[in-house]
C-alpha cells in the first residue's frame, strides 16, 4: 500500500479496442492478478492503478483508464484520450474483425491526442486459445511495424506477457521522457512527477519543462 | 453460426431454441443469494424457494397450482396481502409507506413497479384489459421486428430479384436480415456475460434468448432515440429476474386468485418484462445518449485556455446537449450544500463526477449495491415521482457514504479515492443510504420552501416584477394543466386534492396568493401540502415538457438540415423545464440570451450565451 505513495512518475494510459477483446481482463490480470471468464462489460469507463519499475530504482505509477468497447468515437471516451500519454490498442487474436478495427482505433486516438505526444502499443489477447486463432503473430507484427509502434501478444487467462506488455509501454514512455521527446506539462495529465522524495536525487536525469507548448507535429512515435 | 433462424413470433413461451448461439459456459461460482428483496414481509421464504432449479416447464406451462403441496401454512397471507394492497389501491398511502420505509419489500414488487411506471392503471378493475392490451402490443412488436427466414421466403415469390440472399439493396429483406443479425450479435455478447450470470437463472439458454429478444425488439423499435447500449441488458436482467422470482412464488402458492395468476403468468414473462423495461428506458434513455456533436460545446472547449476541460460543468456552458453529463454535474454541484468538505476534497482532486456517475445512472446503481437490494431501491425510485428525481438524492447519499469510507480508511489520494468511487458493491446496507437520501430530500425541500418564500416576500416588498417572476409565472398555467383532460387521462388521481380545493377557494387568483397567505397566516401542515403539490405539478409539467422537447428534437436531428435557431428555442424550453424541475438554477441572463437570439446572428449565437453565463 505505502508503495502506492512512492513513485517517480505517473503515466496515464488508456486502453481501447472492440467490445469483448479483453481490455478489462488484461487490466485485471495486470492489476489484481485475477482472471474471470466473462467479466461484466465496462459501462462508461473504469479505472485501475499499478506501479511498475521501468529501470532499477525508477518507479512509475500507471494510471489505467479502461473504456467501453462499444463507445468507439464517442464523446465520453474521447475526453480520456487527451490526457493520456500512452494508448494500448487491443484486439482479440481469435477474432479477425477486432483486428481489422484496430486501424480506426489508432486513427481515432491519434486524432484526439494531438498535439500531445504519445506512445502506442498494439496488444493481441487470448493467445491461450491457440486453436481458435484467426490473426497470426506475423500479421500483428506487420501492422505494428507499418505504423511504427510496438507489439506484443498476451493471455490474461494464463498471465502470459501481461506484465511485459505494461512494462514495455511504460519503458518506452520513460525513454521518450529522458530523451526530452515528452515533457511534463501543466494542464496535461499524461505524465506527472511523483511525490517520491527518497530516490529523487539519484533518479532525476530529466529536466522538467514546465509550460512547454506541445509540438504540433509528430503526435505519435513515428 | 451466423445462418440462424429467428424464432416465430408467437406468444408461446417456447424457448427460442432456433437462435443458435455458442454454448454458454458457466464459469463463476454461484453468488450470495439476493436475500433481502423479494420476500414477503409476513412470511419468510426459504432460500430454496428463491433458488429453485428451474426447469423448462416453468416457462411453458401454466399448471394449476398443486393443491397437495405441503406448504399451506404460509399462504392465506399472501392472497390477503394481494387483495389488501390492490383491491382498492391507495397510491398515496403506499407511496407514503415506502418513503417512510414502513414498507421495504413486497411480494408484489413488480406489480407495484407496473403501477408506478404506468404499465398498469391504479384501479385493479381495469387490469384485465390493460394486461391484455400490453401483451398484445408486445406480440405485435415481435411480429413486426423479428424477421425470420420464413417471412423472407414468403416474400421471395413476389420480389425475386430484390430478395435474394446476396442482395445489397437496402430494402432487401435478406440485406436487412444480415444487418439485424449483427445487432443481435452485439446484444448477445453482453447478454451472455451480464453480471447477473452469477445467478444460475442467467445460465439458461432460453432466458438469455428472452433477454436478447426483448433488447433486440426494443432497440429496433427505438433505434433512433434509444438504440441498444451496453448496460441496458443489466436493467432488463433485474426486471426479468425479479418478475421470475415473484412469479414462482405466486404460481406455487395454492391459493393465488385469478388476477395474481394472470399478472404472473410465466408464459408472458417476456411481454411483461418488456413493458416495464420500456418505461424505465424512457427515463434512462438520456443517460445512454452519446451525442455531444454540439458545435457550441466544441466552441467553448476551444475557447478555454490550454487546460482542456474534460467534462464541462453545467456552468461552463448552458447549451449542452448531452443529458448524461449535464445531469451528473448538476447533481454533483448539489453536493456543495450536502457535504461541503467532501465536495471540496473531490474538487481539489479534480475527480470528475462523470467518471463514476455515468455508470451509476446508466445502471440505476445496479453495480453499486448488492444485487439483491436493487429491487428495493428501484421501488423507491419509481414510487417517488414521475421523473426519477429520487435518483439525484440517492446519488448524493451514495457519494456521501463513500466519502465516509474515505474518512474511515484515511484516503485522500486521487487514485485511491477514484478506486473507491468506482469499486462495485461498495455499499452493503442499502437502507442506510436510502434513509440518508430521504433525509437529503427533506432538507432540500425545506430549503426550497425557504428560498421561495424569501423570494416572494422580496418581490412583494418592491412590488416589482423582477425576473424571478419568470419562475412564478409558470405557476399559473398549472390550473390549466391539471384540468386538462389529456393530462388527467395520462395520469389519473394526481395527488393534489388540497391544492385543488385551495385553488378554487381562491377563485383562481394569481398563484402567489395562497403561498403568500400560507407564509403569513397559516404556516401549518396545509401549506406544506400545498407547497408539495406545487412542486409536484411543476416537476410533472417539466417532465412532460422534456418529453415533448425530446420528441421534437429527435425528429429534428433526423431531418436533413436542422435549423439551428429552432434548436436554440428548444434549448430555451429545456432550460425552463430544468428550472421547473429543480435541476437547474434559475439564470435569467441565460434565458434572456436565448430569448433575444436573432436569426441573423446564426453564426455566433453562442457568444451571447457565453457572455451571459
Amino acid at each position: 500500500m505505502d508503495n502506492m505513495y512512492s513513485y517517480d512518475y505517473q503515466f496515464r494510459l488508456i486502453v481501447v479496442g472492440d467490445s469483448t477483446v479483453g481490455k478489462s481482463s488484461l487490466l485485471r490480470s495486470f492489476c489484481d492478478g485475477v482472471f474471470s471468464q466473462d467479466p461484466d462489460p465496462t459501462v462508461g469507463v473504469d479505472f485501475n492503478v499499478r506501479i511498475v519499475e521501468v529501470k532499477p530504482g525508477v518507479k512509475v505509477k500507471l494510471q489505467l483508464w479502461d473504456t467501453a468497447g462499444q463507445e468507439r468515437f464517442r464523446s465520453i471516451t474521447r475526453a480520456y484520450y487527451r490526457n493520456s500519454v500512452g494508448v494500448l490498442l487491443i484486439y482479440d487474436t481469435t477474432n479477425y474483425v477486432s483486428f481489422t478495427h484496430v486501424t480506426s482505433w489508432l486513427n481515432e486516438a491519434r486524432a484526439q491526442i494531438q498535439p500531445y505526444h504519445s506512445v502506442f502499443l498494439l496488444v493481441g489477447t487470448k493467445i491461450d486459445r491457440e486453436s481458435e486463432r484467426q490473426v497470426t503473430t506475423e500479421e500483428g507484427k506487420a501492422f505494428a511495424d507499418f505504423h511504427n509502434i510496438s507489439f506484443i501478444e498476451t493471455s490474461s487467462k494464463s498471465s502470459l506477457y501481461v506484465q511485459e506488455a505494461f512494462t514495455m509501454i511504460a519503458r518506452e514512455i520513460y525513454d521518450m521522457l529522458t530523451e526530452g521527446r515528452i515533457h511534463v506539462q501543466s494542464g496535461w495529465d499524461g505524465v506527472k512527477t511523483g511525490p517520491k522524495s527518497a530516490n529523487s536525487n539519484q533518479s532525476q536525469p530529466i529536466e522538467i519543462a514546465q509550460n512547454v507548448q506541445p509540438r504540433r507535429n509528430g503526435c505519435c512515435s513515428s | 453460426m451466423s445462418a440462424t433462424v429467428t424464432p416465430t413470433p408467437t406468444p408461446t413461451a417456447t424457448p427460442d431454441d432456433d437462435i443458435e448461439r455458442p454454448a454458454f459456459r458457466p464459469q463463476r461460482p454461484p453468488p450470495l443469494p439476493p436475500s433481502s428483496s423479494i420476500t414477503a414481509q409476513s412470511e419468510p421464504i426459504s432460500p430454496n424457494t428463491l433458488y429453485p432449479s428451474l426447469g423448462e416447464s416453468d416457462f411453458t406451462t401454466t399448471d394449476p397450482p398443486n393443491e397437495n403441496r405441503p406448504e399451506e401454512n404460509r399462504p392465506t397471507l399472501l392472497r390477503f396481502a394481494f387483495t389488501d394492497l390492490f383491491d382498492s389501491f391507495n397510491y398515496e398511502h403506499v407511496r407514503n409507506q415506502i418513503l417512510t420505509r414502513d414498507m421495504k419489500t413486497s411480494p408484489f414488487t413488480t406489480v407495484l413497479w407496473r403501477i408506478f411506471l404506468h404499465c398498469l392503471p391504479r384501479s385493479s378493475s381495469q387490469w384485465n384489459q390493460a394486461i391484455e392490451i400490453s401483451r398484445d402490443a408486445y406480440d405485435e412488436l415481435v411480429n413486426n421486428y423479428l424477421l425470420d427466414l420464413k417471412k423472407i421466403r414468403d416474400h421471395n415469390a413476389d420480389a425475386k430479384h430484390l430478395n435474394h440472399p446476396l442482395s445489397q439493396e437496402e430494402n432487401s429483406l435478406w440485406n436487412q436480415y444480415y444487418v439485424y443479425e449483427e445487432l443481435k450479435e452485439n446484444i448477445y455478447q453482453d447478454v451472455i456475460r451480464t453480471y447477473c450470470q452469477d445467478i444460475d437463472f442467467f445460465r439458461q439458454k432460453h432466458i438469455l434468448d428472452l433477454l436478447l429478444k426483448i433488447l433486440y425488439i426494443h432497440s429496433r423499435r427505438n433505434g433512433e432515440s434509444c438504440p441498444y447500449r451496453q448496460g441496458m441488458h443489466e436493467i432488463l436482467a433485474v426486471i426479468v429476474y425479479t418478475i421470475h422470482l415473484e412469479s414462482q412464488i405466486i404460481n406455487e402458492y395454492p391459493e393465488s386468485n385469478e388476477m395474481m395468476k394472470k399478472l404472473y403468468d410465466p408464459q408472458y414473462l417476456a411481454h411483461d418484462a418488456y413493458a416495464i423495461y420500456e418505461k424505465i428506458m424512457d427515463h434512462l434513455q438520456p443517460f445512454y445518449d452519446f451525442k455531444t456533436n454540439n458545435p457550441i460545446v466544441r466552441k467553448n472547449a476551444h475557447l478555454s485556455d490550454n487546460k482542456q476541460i474534460l467534462f464541462p460543468r453545467s456552468n461552463d456552458t448552458q447549451l449542452y446537449w448531452n443529458d448524461t453529463v449535464m445531469r451528473v454535474n448538476t447533481i454533483y454541484e448539489r453536493l456543495k450544500e450536502c457535504d461541503r468538505p467532501l465536495y471540496e476534497q473531490l474538487q481539489d482532486l479534480s475527480i470528475e463526477p462523470t467518471v463514476y456517475g455515468i455508470r451509476w445512472l446508466r445502471l440505476l446503481f445496479g453495480r453499486e449495491i448488492p444485487f439483491g437490494s436493487i429491487p428495493t431501491l428501484w421501488t423507491v425510485i419509481f414510487c417517488y415521482d414521475e421523473c426519477f428525481a429520487f435518483v439525484d438524492y440517492f446519488f448524493l447519499a451514495l457519494l456521501m457514504e463513500i466519502g465516509q469510507l474515505f474518512k474511515k480508511n484515511d484516503i485522500s489520494e486521487y487514485s485511491f479515492c477514484l478506486q473507491y468511487l468506482m469499486q462495485p458493491n461498495n455499499i452493503s446496507d442499502i437502507e442506510v443510504v436510502i434513509q440518508q437520501a430521504l433525509t437529503l430530500e427533506k432538507l432540500t425541500k425545506t430549503k426550497e420552501a425557504q428560498r421561495l418564500s424569501a423570494n416572494l416576500s422580496a418581490q412583494n416588498n418592491t412590488g416589482n416584477r423582477s425576473p424571478i417572476g419568470g419562475v412564478q409565472k409558470t405557476a399559473s398555467p398549472i390550473q390549466n394543466y391539471s384540468q386538462n383532460p389529456l393530462i388527467d387521462a395520462i395520469k389519473p388521481n394526481v395527488p393534489i386534492p388540497s391544492f385543488f380545493s385551495s385553488l378554487q377557494g381562491g377563485k383562481n387568483n394569481s398563484s402567489k396568493t395562497p403561498i403568500e397567505s400560507e407564509m403569513n397566516d397559516n404556516p401549518g401542515k396545509e401549506s406544506q401540502i400545498l407547497y408539495d403539490s406545487n412542486v409536484f405539478i411543476q416537476k410533472y409539467c417539466a417532465e412532460l415538457m422534456n418529453k415533448f422537447i425530446t420528441r421534437i428534437k429527435d425528429r429534428l436531428y433526423n431531418l436533413p438540415d436542422t435549423k439551428e435557431d429552432v434548436i436554440i428555442q428548444l434549448t430555451g424550453l429545456e432550460q425552463i423545464a430544468g428550472v421547473l424541475e429543480g435541476t437547474l438554477t434559475f439564470d435569467d441572463s441565460s434565458l434572456q440570451a436565448l430569448a433575444n437570439y436573432k436569426l441573423k446572428e446564426t453564426s455566433v449565437p453562442n457568444d451571447d450565451q457565453n457572455d451571459a453565463s
